[in-house]
């Protein structure tokens, strides 16, 4: 596994079921850019390890988002890639989405 | 699909620009042609005639892309796309600022167009991405959306590559998956050499070439073995034999 597809998994493992995130939130989260974010949330979605969604209702000023969820075989893979990855350092943006998300 | 009554939309919708772009490219490549005819009818070099006509045919391809980004913001009025430097000043809603950056709306038209049709869905979240974070309600400043516009090409690009690699590798994968298949794979070439040897050599020639006929016989074995692992295909189990009522009988 590639370390921008331990990124991405990451980032989606942490968001909040109220919180869900789309393309812009992971380029800021993960510190990559949409061209490398879209093609491996492509092939994580055709793996079935994530689900994506349109934003509704349709907003009347902007189109509308594309959520990304982490489907149960995918919260497997990311805490795999979690334990494969020890070691590793996350960019400080996940980090602090993560003390954020910390009750 | 992009929203219609967006501006961003109303871009992706329509390709009228992006034709103009095409049209260099293949009147590049007929003058490739025809300059590779000519130079191999007057100097009969066929390496040198290729060199050339690959030569043109590589920079109208460039040159046909880069059209197609260019022509739309510099020239919008001769291909009938409204003008982007006459926006109503006082216009306030959300898509104003996209509407002033042509190279971005530029881009998103020519990442949607890449992309195709198997991932059209796409088109509308790259378009949403342009808005930025609607929770801080602060647009991604020029740099910020030229650079989400850019990786959105690469994107396009990197989907359809990914495309293409998938549909090469499907036949393999459905040979690795099958019993009968994979062993075919494994014995034909085997067969073939063993039948070569002994049809030119005789049957001391399997002696001879037992080395060869070895590796000839595990290579594709191991390369089997090998990509399947690869592409995390489970080795196919033996199918079990139909067992007859004879079978019983003589038991």
């Amino acid at each position: 596994m590639t370390t921008p597809i331990r990124l991405v998994l990451d980032a989606l493992a942490h968001a909040g079921p109220d919180d869900p995130l789309w393309g812009y939130k992971l380029t800021e989260l993960t510190g990559l850019g949409s061209g490398t974010i879209y093609p491996i949330m492509e092939r994580l979605e055709s793996g079935e390890f994530v689900t994506a969604r349109v934003e509704t209702p349709r907003p009347a000023d902007r189109p509308p988002r594309r959520f990304y969820e982490l489907t149960g075989t995918g919260r497997e893979l990311a805490a795999d890639a979690q334990r494969a990855g020890t070691g590793r350092t996350f960019p400080w943006s996940i980090r602090i989405a993560g003390w954020a998300s910390t009750p | 699909m992009v929203d219609p009554h967006s501006r961003l939309g109303e871009y992706a919708m329509t390709d009228r620009g992006d034709k103009y772009g095409f049209v260099l490219i293949f009147t590049g490549m007929l003058f490739a042609f025809v300059a590779a005819t000519a130079i191999e009818l007057a100097y009969g070099s066929f390496y040198e005639a290729l060199a050339i006509s690959g030569i043109i045919f590589f920079s109208s391809f460039a040159l046909g892309l880069l059209a197609s980004v260019l022509i739309p913001i510099f020239f919008p009025k001769q291909i009938g796309r409204p003008s982007l430097r006459r926006m109503p000043a006082n216009k306030t809603d959300a898509a104003r600022p996209l509407e002033q950056t042509a190279l971005v709306r530029a881009l998103a038209g020519l990442a949607a167009m890449l992309a195709g049709s198997r991932h059209v869905h796409l088109r509308e979240a790259w378009a949403a991405d342009l808005y930025g974070d609607p929770d801080t309600a602060e647009l991604p400043n020029m740099s910020r959306r030229l650079k989400l516009a850019a990786g959105d090409v690469v994107a396009a690009l990197r989907c359809r590559l990914d495309d293409a690699v998938i549909a090469a590798w499907r036949p393999a994968d459905a040979l690795f998956a099958s019993y009968r298949g994979s062993r075919m794979a494994i014995v034909t070439p085997i067969v073939v050499a063993v039948g070569l040897v002994l049809g030119h050599e005789g049957f001391y020639g399997l002696i001879t070439n037992a080395d060869n006929l070895g590796v000839i016989a595990t290579a594709p074995y191991l390369t089997i073995k090998g990509l399947r692992k690869y592409r995390q295909i489970p080795a196919p189990k033996r199918p079990e034999r139909k067992t007859s009522p004879a079978d019983g009988a003589k038991r």
